[in-house]
């Protein structure tokens, strides 16, 4: 879970302002992920990257993260050549069906798959650096919809809550003996497993009514009210325009204005 | 009412819930100012929904509710809410916020409060509580005794004049429990009325100096913990004898009145006991 401290949080890019962090990737998104070649897009991972080595942000988490694009890229490089008409690099055969893969197919799909890439490793350069505490108080300063913030920070908070229950009642039946059959179509494991399913909207409903109850025996009328505790300086908002020229660079790079 | 006297004073108060369950039936008591009060009762006597009422949560439907003068109704609620502070018995339920220190502001917050007020509120709440440490800490990543001293603390940064607490013992082990009662007798120490809702009649009986029993939605009794040894309160209000009275009725050392419920007298009786069998010896 993201609210661990990770190492380098000595660094300069743990260091900077969450709100100018959040407002210079933004900004670096918007413009590099604009990029339809493969060269402008390989240069915007390459800076992130190396933002996140200079800013001491564990490679090892920045691997883990990446590697989730294998299962989601893995798709794209799979399908797209099929899926986009052009040079016919190979073709399958089964049976009565049959389909080309293109070239440009695969290249589109190398192109989604970098913008997936630059935008999984920007994220993870935000949690790792900040930690949802300070981005969703950025969140909040930045005048994105509290409504919205708070469903996020909800789902978090609880998430983790609702999966402890779900634990203890699964414990709970294995303790009286249940165990599923191996297929979904049994009957009774069919059963069982919707009336847990079922018990646990329940009692996730039961819970949302306490909470809602106990904050408002705090006082709370609808409105949210917090302490913005963040001060940029000078160096926070330098960084911020560097990032940004940087993805805006990229941007002009790719359509040839550089 | 008499404000000098009474934190609570409830004058026939009932309370159906929206699916027909009639929770509270025409119940009145009264919690004196700065007292320790103890509300038993088995489960759905309405002790929770009795508590609801103290800071408006629940208005009444019929009868009132005064706390420390002033009526329980739409236009007192919101300021009801800076002098009752409710703990609830699953800290899971109030801390919502993503840190300690976050949720420990969200009260005086809602108060309007400025920041520097706010700041040294949160802080000396967490300090009392001993929770300081855990400020920037998620609460899911907190233990259960940890997580209850949190929503004490959030409850405390407001300042109430009335603290109650449901069930503040569930889960706890016996730590946290010391930790717990600890924390409740320095807040009565510093003036507080504190109430808490609990089954347990033997931390009733040591810790309380006013105990209210209902059942039923009703009143079975209210006085001075010593009504915990009376078998009509006992038996009328479904709960036991402190195992000291027990001990001592059950082995007929004592009777009636003379029965003790904290375990200091009991310990007196039984040294008188001694030296009076040494004597006779």
């Amino acid at each position: 879970m993201g609210y661990k401290k990770k190492e380098g949080s000595g660094a300069f890019i743990f260091k900077w302002d969450p709100r100018v962090k959040i407002a210079a990737l933004f900004v670096y998104l918007v413009f590099s992920l604009q990029a339809e070649r493969i060269l402008p897009l390989l240069l915007s991972l390459g800076f992130v990257v190396l933002l996140a080595l200079l800013g001491r942000v564990s490679l090892w988490e920045f691997i883990r993260r990446l590697s989730l694009l294998i299962l989601f890229g893995g798709f794209l490089l799979i399908f797209y050549p099929f899926l986009v008409p052009g040079q016919e690099i190979f073709a399958v055969n089964l049976g009565p069906l049959g389909a080309d893969a293109s070239l440009e197919g695969f290249y589109r799909g190398v192109v989604l798959l970098l913008r997936l890439a630059v935008s999984l490793a920007v994220l993870t350069v935000l949690l790792v650096s900040t930690g949802p505490v300070n981005i969703f108080k950025a969140l909040e300063d930045l005048r994105v919809p509290g409504l919205f913030l708070r469903t996020a920070e909800f789902t978090l908070r609880y998430f983790y809550l609702c999966t402890d229950e779900l634990k203890t009642m699964i414990t709970a039946q294995k303790a009286r003996g249940f165990e599923p059959a191996k297929s979904l179509l049994n009957i009774f494991t069919m059963n069982t497993l919707s009336h847990l399913i079922g018990m646990l909207f329940l009692r996730t409903y039961k819970r949302g009514e306490r909470v809602y109850t106990a904050m408002l025996s705090r006082g709370y009328t609808g409105e949210f009210y917090t302490l913005s505790s963040f001060s940029p300086q000078i160096s926070d908002y330098l960084l911020g325009v560097l990032v940004s020229a940087a993805g805006i660079a990229i941007f002009l790079f790719d359509k040839g204005a550089v | 009412m008499p404000y000098e006297k009474y934190a609570v004073e409830i004058k026939n108060l009932f309370y159906t819930y929206p699916g027909g369950v009639e929770a509270l039936k025409g119940l009145s008591v009264r919690v004196p100012l700065n007292s320790k009060t103890a509300l038993l009762g088995p489960n759905g006597a309405g002790k929770t929904t009795l508590i609801f009422h103290l800071n408006g949560i629940f208005l009444p439907q019929k009868g009132e509710v005064y706390v420390l003068g002033q009526e329980v109704s739409r236009k007192t609620e919101k300021e009801l809410k800076t002098k009752v502070g409710l703990v609830f018995q699953d800290p899971d339920d109030q801390l919502f916020a993503p840190t300690v220190w976050e949720d420990a502001a969200f009260g005086p917050l809602n108060m309007g409060l400025k920041r520097d007020e706010v700041e040294k509120r949160v802080e000396e709440a967490l300090k009392q509580v001993g929770a300081y440490e855990l400020k920037d800490r998620p609460p899911y990543m907190l233990s259960y005794g940890e997580k209850k001293r949190a929503a004490i603390a959030g409850v405390l940064a407001m300042d109430p004049e009335i603290i109650v607490l449901d069930e503040p013992w569930a889960f706890l082990d016996p730590l946290g429990q010391e930790q717990i009662g600890d924390i409740l007798t320095r807040l009565h120490e510093k003036g507080k009325t504190i109430i808490l809702a609990t089954h347990d009649v033997d931390f009733a009986a040591q810790w309380a100096d006013w105990v209210i029993v209902i059942r039923d939605g009703m009143l079975v009794a209210e006085g001075e913990p010593s009504l915990l040894t009376e078998e009509g309160v006992v038996f009328r209000g479904g709960l036991r004898y402190p195992l000291i009275t027990r001990l001592f009725k059950e082995a007929k050392l004592m009777e009636g009145d003379k029965l003790p419920y904290t375990l200091d007298q009991g310990i007196e009786i039984i040294r008188k006991l001694l030296e009076e069998g040494l004597r006779q010896n």
